[in-house]
This record gives structure tokens, sequence and C-alpha cells, in this order.
């Protein structure tokens, strides 16, 4: 270690620019005070919470706005459905009822006579 | 600046209104220690006073609190190491992607050094000090450039004495190796 010492003799070989150490107590103060100052808070700094909301507020509108048209669709393609099948069941009667049949009174009492029995006719004309 | 003692600087920064003026006394103090210190880690100028101005806004944020646990003076080395260290660990990471790429970082930080005025020998030396693990190397600079004793080496760096010793035993053997190397190359 002795002439390890005697050869490199401890010497900082090291430098710094010329007066670096003069002016380097007043820029660590400068620094410091700056920490120390309240920092004046920017626009964007101040509504950036707020901002966070809005985003949601709109995703949800637009995620509404995606689906419900397709469950309009949906819903207009059943009435159409819907409005069909009445169409077919109207059509339906139709042929089961001839456009020509129109009792008279007498055909209709004659008709049920011939369906009814007597006891049910007595029973009627009683109460 | 040195006769002013590290007791009397904090009874003044725990006075009202003296805080800055206590501070000032502090850095005018040991700026130039704590300079050296984290320059023999870092190697490069710009770094070195970007991380100084760091470890005394920590030290300010810190005074409040400090209770003597251990010296003045060690406890701010010990932040000067710290953040040394992680901006070491941070830069090699950035630059080669991995933090333990520090000792080529700090090589070719060496050799494009404006503010080195060592000759070849010293270089030879600083090359050598750069082949050690960082924990040899801190050890190495603190005992042989700063000439720190073994006991505050151990509250700087929470290591017992013995193991001090012999890590520093084991720099010094290190560096000879890689200079004998050098000496047959040459």
């Amino acid at each position: 270690m002795e002439n390890f010492d005697d050869k490199y003799k401890k010497r900082n070989p090291f430098t710094v620019p010329e007066g670096y150490f003069e002016g380097l107590t007043g820029r660590i103060m400068d620094r410091l005070e700056e920490q120390r100052k309240p920092r004046k808070m920017k626009f964007l700094q101040r509504i950036k919470p707020y901002l966070g909301l809005v985003a949601i507020f709109l995703l949800a509108l637009l995620v509404i706005q995606a689906i419900y048209p397709l469950t309009l669709d949906k819903e207009r393609s059943l009435q159409k459905e819907r409005e069909s099948q009445v169409a077919l069941s109207s059509e339906g009667e139709e042929d089961i009822f001839d456009s020509g049949f129109n009792p008279t009174s007498e055909e209709i009492i004659e008709y049920l006579a011939s369906e009814v029995d007597s006891y049910e006719l007595i029973y009627a004309e009683n109460y | 600046m040195d006769f002013i003692k590290d007791e009397d600087i904090i009874r003044l920064f725990h006075t009202d209104h003296k805080e800055q003026e206590a501070f000032r006394l502090l850095v005018d103090k040991y700026k130039e220690r704590l300079y050296w210190h984290v320059r023999k880690i870092v190697i490069d100028h710009a770094d070195t006073d970007d991380i100084l101005q760091n470890v005394f806004v920590k030290i300010w944020q810190g005074l409040k609190e400090f209770r003597y646990e251990s010296k003045l003076y060690t406890w701010m080395y010990r932040i000067a190491t710290n953040e040394s260290l992680n901006f070491l660990s941070e830069k090699s990471r950035k630059v080669y992607g991995n933090s333990d790429a520090i000792s080529d970082y700090l090589e070719n930080t060496l050799e494009g050094d404006v503010y080195f005025s060592g000759d070849s020998i010293q270089k030879e030396l600083q090359r050598a000090i750069l082949t050690l693990s960082d924990r040899q190397r801190l050890i190495f600079n603190m005992k042989y450039f700063e000439d720190m004793s073994y006991d505050d080496m151990a509250e700087v760096l929470n290591v017992a004495v013995g193991t001090l010793k012999a890590t520093y035993h084991h720099a010094v053997k290190k560096i000879e190796e890689s200079l004998k190397i050098v000496d047959t190359l040459n």
C-alpha cells in the first residue's frame, strides 16, 4: 500500500469549472426557494380531476347511442312481425265466414232450438 | 467555515425565522465535501451538480425531523450516497437497458470527462477503481481519497466495521492487480 500511495499520492484528478463552488450556495438556496413557493396551478391542472368524469360521461353516452338503435330496430321488427300476424289472422277469418252468409232471426231460432233440449228451454223461460 | 459546530447550526435552524440562515451555513460547510463524495461515485461534473442540489433539497426536508440518531454529517453522506447510487442505476438502465451496466457507463463517462486533470497514471488508477463492484468502489473512495474513519463509514453505509476493513483490503488488492496488468502491458 505504501508503494501504491507513493505512486498515486492520493491526488484528486477531477476538477470543476472556474468559480463553481463560489456560486453553488446561492444556486442551492434559489432551488430551495423555488421548492417552497406554492405553485400556481395551470388551468389544465385545475380542471384535470373533472376531465376524467367528463370522459366517463361521454363514453357512457356513446355506448348508449350505439346500443339504443339496435334495441329500437329489434322492437320495430317485432312490431312489424306482430302486425303481419294480425293481418294473416284477419285474412283467415274472412275465409271461415262466407260473405254471403246472412241468416234471418227465424233461421237462428230454429238452429238454436235444434241444438238445445227442452229442459234447457223451460229453465231459461222460468229464470 | 468548518469552525461552526453542527449542533450550533441545528440550534439556529430550529430558531424562529432563522431556518434559511442556518441552512446557508450548512451548505457552505458541507458543499465541497459532499460534491467530491458524489463526484467520485458518478464521475461526471454536470450529473454531480444535479445530484448535489437534490441532496441538499432532501437534507432541507429532513432536517426538521433530524434527531441525532447519527452524526449530522454521516446522515448527510448517507443521503448523498443513496442519491448517487440511485442516479447511476437509473442512468445505466436508461442507457443500456439494465441497471447492472454501471461500470460500462462510468468508463465512457471517464473517457469523455473534460474536467479531469489527472495524468495517465491517475487515469489508470481511476480505470482500475471502476473495475471494482459498487460497494468496493464506494468504500475504497471513502477511505483512500476522503480519509473517512471506519466508524463513520459504518454509520453512512450501515455496514459493520470488520466488513468495511475486509472490503477495503480486497478492493486495494484488486486495484493493484489491475494496475500490474496495465504495467506489464505498457
